[in-house]
């Protein structure tokens, strides 16, 4: 640096008498100043900002002792009869919860894995309570059984801290940590098979908590004063939150990469026995004919209003009171066990199965008699 | 007056030995009693505020209560003449607080030539004319955050029981 150059800008409005030595004794005296502070942090909260001015002067052609600057007006020479203009720098609270990763699941999955971060973005420690939201309305299914977890933070964890917690996680400045959530995943939606391609979103909301010194963490009411620490919520409106309300919130996505099996019905109708008059197996006039109907379901979800109908086949009569549903006899009338014969259709045996889950089966006999 | 005769010897002293007579004048300084000067000098802070309302921006100044990093702060430094002389090469000397960076063209005052230093108070120069080492060895031309220090030289004489003031603007980091 050439320092004669800067010399030569001083001197120039100070023709009378030559400054640069009590110029150079003011560096003396805030020589702490003397660095070019960079915080891109934040300034902390409790942090005291102090200023003095200090004006040089002549009057008559004598130079002046210094006279420094107060915030009422000093009007006494000399180095020490001045005082700072204060103020501390309040407490700010902000937070970011970002989305990381999202995970594709199948069906049935356990404690599938999505990921957060949340920074501290206010300027002084703080503790934050993490809640999960898994049913969240714009998605197509709901995941359950949630577990939160901080695994990390970044740098030194804060006094107290020890990972990984699954509490409150306590962070310091601009410090981040890295969050897991990991949920169960349904194998049907209510019923209804998951689709490949269809979502859980999965929503991580933050608050604020305690501060440093583990009182609650409560925007300022009061009155404001330069000299004492008041809270500000400055936090931004996350997925689920309002802006300066000391929570922020993303969410993640659970894609369901395979879809589940479909529920199919099949029916099968076999004759189970025939036994005719004379105690034999010939289908003779008289013989009684005993058909089964196997209902078999295969795949995942619910199937819905069952009802098996077998009309009287041709040449035969319904022998009454013979429908048996798994075994359990079932009468012909119109009662609890749901299943009638001709009156829900004309010479018909009605069986009502209703709704039942998928991978169940059921065992119908029915006997008629050859006519 | 040791102290008038002091004033005397410095405005001799070859500038050579710049340190050793900024020394002398604090100890000179410590060792006079304090005395009634011819000049008040005040500091106030405010907190600036942007407002914008019906697409015009303007600026509100608030008492510093409440103030978060990256707000931006006011310093006003009033001098007033309490005394029955005039007063004249008058300079006005602000370090930049801690934890503040100054904001460009923002330090002003009527009737001054504004000049900066970079490092801490010894020289001084024009915005736009000061450079600065930096870590890599190399010599830059000086941002305006890299300023430590403030000078306005007041041009003229100051008459009794009359006022000026300088301000500057700084953004809390």
């Amino acid at each position: 640096m050439k320092l004669k150059s800067l010399h030569s800008e001083l001197k120039m409005n100070n023709s009378a008498f030559n400054l640069r030595p009590i110029v150079a004794g003011l560096f003396c005296l805030s020589i702490l100043c003397y660095s070019s502070i960079t915080n891109a942090k934040g300034v902390e909260a409790g942090t005291n900002i102090s200023n003095m001015a200090t004006v040089i002067y002549s009057v008559d052609a004598e130079v002046q002792d210094p006279i420094e600057s107060s915030p009422l007006g000093n009007s006494i020479n000399g180095t020490g009869n001045g005082a700072p203009t204060d103020f501390v720098v309040d407490r700010k609270i902000d937070l970011l919860v970002t989305g990381n990763t999202n995970a594709n699941v199948a069906p049935g999955d356990s404690q599938a894995q999505v990921t957060f971060t949340l920074q501290n973005q206010g300027n002084a420690i703080q503790e934050f309570s993490l809640l999960s939201d898994y049913l969240l309305t714009t998605d197509n299914y709901d995941v359950n059984n949630c577990n939160i977890e901080v695994l990390g933070v970044t740098g030194t964890p804060a006094s107290g801290v020890v990972l990984p917690t699954s509490g409150d996680i306590k962070l310091l400045q601009y410090q981040q940590a890295s969050i897991s959530v990991r949920c169960d995943i349904p194998v049907d939606n209510n019923g209804s098979p998951i689709q490949s391609g269809q979502t859980s979103l999965l929503g991580l909301t933050a608050t604020v908590e305690r501060n440093e010194n583990g009182t609650n963490t409560i925007e300022s009411t009061n009155s404001d004063s330069p000299n004492t620490i008041e809270t500000v919520f400055a936090d931004d409106a996350g997925t689920d939150d309002a802006s300066r309300d000391g929570s922020h919130s993303a969410q993640r996505t659970y894609i369901a990469s395979s879809s589940t099996t479909a529920p199919v019905l099949t029916l099968d109708k076999t004759i189970l026995s025939v036994v005719d008059p004379d105690g034999g197996s010939k289908a003779i006039k008289g013989s009684e004919v005993t058909y089964k109907i196997q209902v078999n379901t295969t795949g995942i979800g619910s199937i819905e209003n069952v009802v098996i109908t077998d009309p009287t086949p041709l040449e035969m009569t319904y022998k009454l009171n013979s429908i048996k549903v798994n075994s359990t006899n079932h009468t012909d009338i119109s009662d609890t066990d749901n299943t009638d014969f001709g009156i829900s259709a004309v010479d018909t045996a009605t069986i009502n199965l209703g709704n039942f889950a998928a991978g169940n089966a059921h065992e119908i006999l029915i006997t008629y008699i050859i006519n | 007056m040791l102290n008038n005769n002091f004033k005397k010897k410095m405005t001799a002293i070859n500038t050579i030995f710049v340190g050793s007579v900024a020394a002398m004048v604090l100890i000179a300084s410590q060792a006079v009693a304090a005395q009634d000067g011819h000049l008040k000098v005040t500091s106030k802070v405010q907190k600036m505020v942007v407002v914008n309302k019906d697409g015009a921006t303007s600026y509100k100044f608030l008492p510093a209560t409440k103030v978060l990093p990256g707000e931006t702060v006011q310093y006003n430094t009033i001098f007033e003449n309490v005394s029955n002389k005039a007063a004249d090469n008058i300079n006005i000397v602000n370090p930049i607080p801690e934890n503040l960076v100054y904001l460009p063209n923002s330090a002003t005052g009527k009737n001054t030539n504004v000049v900066f230093s970079v490092d801490g108070g010894r020289n001084y120069g024009k915005a736009g004319t000061l450079r600065i080492k930096k870590a890599d060895g190399k010599v830059y031309l000086a941002k305006p955050s890299d300023y430590t220090h403030i000078q306005w030289q007041y041009l003229g004489n100051l008459a009794p029981k009359t006022k000026q003031a300088v301000q500057f603007r700084a953004r809390l980091l």
